[in-house]
């Protein structure tokens, strides 16, 4: 018997201290899909032939907008609540599907509406000292895995289903760049927010959900969370520059996304 | 790799092609345009030469790295009546420039503890890294910028941060004429604001060092500067001011359609003569003489400190000369034999008059004015003489040039001590960020002895000294 579990893997830049607590390493920081408990391995691994794949390339990306303290009456776990900002509802609906399908293989599981939380760390921990260290960090979704926990806050991912992602930095010789993603020029605006977030995590809090038409949309978007962010606190990045266009490639729109600092 | 034809030492033609207006003319010796990825630069040099009214060559410098729009280390010349003129062709950091000034002591004196003290006192009054600013610039005036625009260095200067002197010795005194400061957003404002008097993160710096060598000693003694002589380099902008001016300018070239025709957006354009067009250079005037002050205060500051620590009067700091590598100037150069105005986009490029120059001050009429060219905070920089060569009208290059991107910088130092490992260089380096150190090691700069080499082969400028860092603030 192995103690099985679903998630989606998250990535995020972690900071590099925390307050006290026994923590998840990074590599296997998750958001729970669905808990099997102890199983027979073999079978579901048989079964996994006729797992429902998402329908969505590129993996939900969202940021950590608080931390809970879970169960709420004694808190053993910490965690970060997970906002998204794009997917959620292919999330719901693949969260959905992937219940049914392990009742229709006659798993039970728990049909509670999902609370998306990554943790972090587990007791003994000073919550008001997470409190104070708690800064939001932007997160994306790579991919959807099965992991086994071997007990002692260490997990192995045994199956997984890699998602496209939503941005890659590249080399630029001067600046920095991306190659951006996205389904829609609105993805793209979050997308690339999120990538300039990954590389300085306060960015995001200047982030707005707005209607975007066009890529000249994202642009300006983008440069406005740019210019009060200088404002208020000082930004690493000086513009996002008009340089590279969005080329269409099997309905997934990609931009090379340039980026002055 | 796209075809180049040498035409001369270090020179070198690339053909014109279709969309071009005018041919490429590279400055490089094989060695340089070997040494990194040539073809995304020359792409950018090909589509800089589809700007419309561009006149001569769509130029590259030795220091030509990949950048947006224009390549880094570009120039292009346009003519006033039918040409375009291009915020992308300055750069978002709108004269983003180096001064170099003369220190009246030699490296002893900053024996034992004093050079640690000096880097400390220059840490403390000069803000750098991102968005620090000067505390006592916060309250600015709008009345105050409408006289900084008109002003530029001198507006400091009225504030008892500089000197009368100082005027001859920056570019243009200055000064760019016709700037606007009613032109500029109100958020551009604020940004400036915060930021007047700082040098900002990235590339920037405050460096202190010894002049090492001498090459043209006719030229060094007539300029003041003797071996063994300490300096002070600044590198620093308009900061968040200028950024904003070009992006706000961007953003309205974009709206109103300019770069329909272009292959890169990024060179999006208005012609000069439209209302377009000199709005943006009254803007950008405004925010290169807003860059003119922040370098005068910046220097303030550092003359401050090597009063505090080595007791050296402010007077006795003597600057050199100021120089703006992101720029467009209306300037006056040969064409065809005969004199017409043109103007001229520096992006990442120097200006380079020779002996004879009207419009230098007499001292650099007679040798050709100065072109500071810095290199990486490890091995030297250098400072060399215009030679005026029409060909690039009168430019030479601004720096080595990056030859490694940031990322591939900070993966390579990545957990290793790297103010240590310049100190054991025998260059002590404060910075507020440590991941800026990274990205900006000496290897990932070309070697600038290549950079000018180039230029003095090309008989851009000519070599005057080499300057070897010691102390250094970065962002």
């Amino acid at each position: 018997m192995r103690r099985i579990f679903f998630g989606f893997s998250i990535e995020a830049p972690w900071p590099s201290s925390y307050p006290e607590g026994r923590l998840v390493t990074e590599e296997v920081r998750h958001v729970t899909l669905a808990f099997l408990g102890n199983v027979e391995f073999a079978k579901l691994e048989e079964a996994l032939e006729s797992i429902p794949l998402p329908n969505f390339p590129i993996g939900p990306v969202g940021t950590s907008d608080k931390l809970l303290f879970l169960p709420e009456k004694t808190p053993r776990v910490v965690a970060h609540h997970v906002y998204w900002l794009s997917g959620e509802g292919n999330l719901s609906t693949y969260h959905e599907q992937l219940l049914g399908w392990l009742e229709g293989i006659g798993y039970s599981v728990d049909r509670r509406p999902l609370l998306p939380h990554v943790t972090v760390a587990r007791a003994p921990f000073d919550q008001d000292e997470w409190e104070k260290s708690f800064a939001p960090l932007p997160m994306r979704v790579s991919g959807v895995h099965l992991y086994e926990s071997l007990g002692n806050l260490t997990y192995e991912s045994i199956w997984e289903r890699p998602f496209l992602q939503p941005f890659e930095e590249f080399e630029h010789t001067a600046d920095i760049a991306f190659h951006v993603r996205g389904k829609t020029e609105q993805e793209l605006y979050v997308h690339a927010a999120l990538a300039l977030g990954f590389h300085f995590p306060p960015f995001l809090t200047f982030f707005e959900e707005r209607e975007i038409q066009d890529h000249n949309d994202v642009i300006y978007a983008l440069n406005q969370m740019l210019s009060r962010c200088d404002l208020e606190m000082g930004c690493p990045f000086k513009a996002v520059s008009y340089h590279g266009k969005i080329e269409s490639e099997e309905n997934l729109l990609n931009w090379e996304m340039v980026v002055d600092v | 790799m796209s075809k180049l034809k040498k035409i001369g030492p270090a020179t070198y033609l690339l053909e014109k092609g279709p969309g071009m207006n005018v041919p490429g003319l590279i400055i490089a010796t094989e060695e340089l345009i070997h040494g990194i990825d040539f073809e995304r630069p020359l792409e950018q040099v090909k589509n800089v030469a589809y700007l419309n009214g561009i006149v001569g060559y769509s130029i590259a410098m030795p220091d030509i790295h990949w950048g947006y729009g224009f390549p880094v280390g570009g120039v292009a010349a346009m003519d006033p009546e039918t040409g375009v003129i291009s915020p992308g062709g300055v750069g978002y950091d709108i004269n983003c420039g180096v001064r170099l000034a003369l220190i009246p002591e030699t490296l002893d004196c900053l024996k034992g503890t004093q050079g640690d003290k000096l880097l400390k006192r220059i840490f403390e009054l000069v803000p750098s890294g991102i968005g620090r600013g000067q505390k006592k610039t916060r309250g600015l005036s709008d009345r105050d910028y409408e006289e900084l625009g008109r002003k530029g260095a001198s507006f400091m200067i009225e504030r008892g941060q500089g000197f009368a002197e100082d005027l001859e010795h920056i570019e243009s005194n200055g000064l760019i004429e016709e700037a606007d400061m009613s032109l500029v957003s109100q958020i551009a404002k604020e940004r400036g604001r915060a930021q007047l008097g700082s040098i900002g993160s990235g590339n920037h710096f405050v460096e202190i060092g010894e002049i090492e060598q001498i090459f043209h000693p006719d030229v060094a003694d007539a300029w003041g500067v003797k071996q063994g002589q300490l300096y002070l380099l600044i590198h620093s902008g308009s900061r968040g001011f200028g950024h904003q001016v070009c992006q706000d300018t961007l953003d309205l070239f974009m709206r109103k359609g300019y770069a329909e025709t272009l292959p890169d957006k990024q060179l999006v354009a208005a012609p000069i003569q439209s209302q377009d067009g000199k709005d943006y250079f009254g803007a950008m005037a405004a925010a290169a003489n807003f860059a003119f002050a922040n370098r005068q205060s910046i220097l303030h500051e550092v003359r401050a400190a090597i009063h505090d620590v080595l007791g050296i009067a402010p007077e006795e700091v003597r600057l050199l000369y100021d120089i703006c590598h992101n720029i467009a100037k209306f300037e006056t150069h040969p064409v065809d034999g005969k004199p017409r105005r043109l103007c001229v986009h520096r992006k990442g490029a120097t200006r380079a008059f020779g002996p004879g120059s009207e419009e230098l001050s007499p001292l650099f009429k007679k040798t050709g004015q100065p072109v500071m060219v810095p290199g990486d905070m490890g091995r030297a920089s250098h400072l060399m003489a215009g030679l005026g060569n029409p060909l690039t009208w009168s430019s030479s290059c601004h720096g080595a040039g990056r030859a490694r991107s940031r990322v591939k910088s900070s993966r390579t130092w990545k957990g290793r001590d790297v103010l240590d490992y310049m100190r054991k260089e025998e260059v002590a380096v404060m910075a507020t960020s440590k991941r800026t150190v990274a990205e900006e090691m000496p290897d990932a700069y070309k070697d600038v002895d290549q950079v000018v080499d180039a230029v003095e082969k090309a008989e851009l400028a000519a070599k005057v000294a080499r300057l070897r860092p010691r102390l250094v603030i970065k962002g």
